[in-house]
């Protein structure tokens, strides 16, 4: 959430760029190494939505903080929290992209395929309730999101409750 | 003022809400430092990461 309000008030391309390397480096640094592989593989304009999700600062109240599947998860909810509510940040200027960087929904329906891809790797006991909580957003936010987000979301929800 | 429909994001973007936006940059590589620096809402930060233990040991 820090790195996405410097990123967000950065004044410039290049100084973005820098600080979209620092918060990739820092949202990694604890993953699994495959998956922070595939990870990699996304345009870090994009990864940077997940600042928005901090799945590990709600997991952080579990007994076991497993930092592979907050971000998993992170994955799967930054598209949902960034499409929410992009139009009226930008209208409160809280955010700088120009046009050509901002995140594509291509982009942001491979990260919830990734991540969709690896839940099944790794065991979570609170797996289910963690698709409940899927399926409450989905219901909250379902109006708002693009419908390619939607039918991902639908098709997790189908595979693993 | 704090709006009431406030997202805690808005503590770390709004330009409005943001108390010392030149001080989260500098230490960005602390978030302890970065916490302290945000009075309150920093505190409930650090209150939240003292409830599990970090991989590295410690908070």
């Amino acid at each position: 959430m820090l790195y996405g309000g410097l990123v967000q008030r950065s004044s410039s391309r290049d100084e973005r760029r820098f600080l979209l390397d620092e918060y990739q480096q820092i949202g990694l640094k604890f993953v699994e190494p495959r998956v922070a592989e595939k990870i990699k593989s996304i345009r870090p304009e994009a990864y940077w939505t997940t600042n928005k999700t901090v799945q590990e600062f709600l997991n952080a109240a579990e007994d076991h903080l497993d930092f592979t599947v907050a971000e998993l998860w992170n994955l799967i909810y930054a598209p949902a929290l960034y499409y929410h509510d992009i139009a009226e940040e930008e209208k409160a200027g809280e955010s700088s992209f120009i046009e050509e960087d901002k995140p594509k929904l291509k982009e942001m329906l491979m990260m919830v395929k990734i991540g969709a891809e690896f839940l099944s790797q790794f065991p979570d006991e609170r797996e289910a309730l963690r698709i409940k909580q899927l399926q409450f957003l989905l219901k909250s936010f379902k109006a708002v999101l693009p419908s390619q987000i939607v039918s991902e979301y639908q098709a997790i929800i189908e595979k693993y409750k | 003022m704090i709006k009431i429909n406030s997202k805690v994001d808005d503590f770390f973007d709004n330009t409005n809400m943001v108390i010392n936006p030149e001080e989260m940059m500098a230490k960005r590589q602390d978030i302890k430092d970065v916490l302290e620096s945000m009075g309150s809402v920093g505190q409930v930060g650090s209150l939240l990461a003292e409830k599990t233990s970090h991989p590295e040991g410690g908070v």
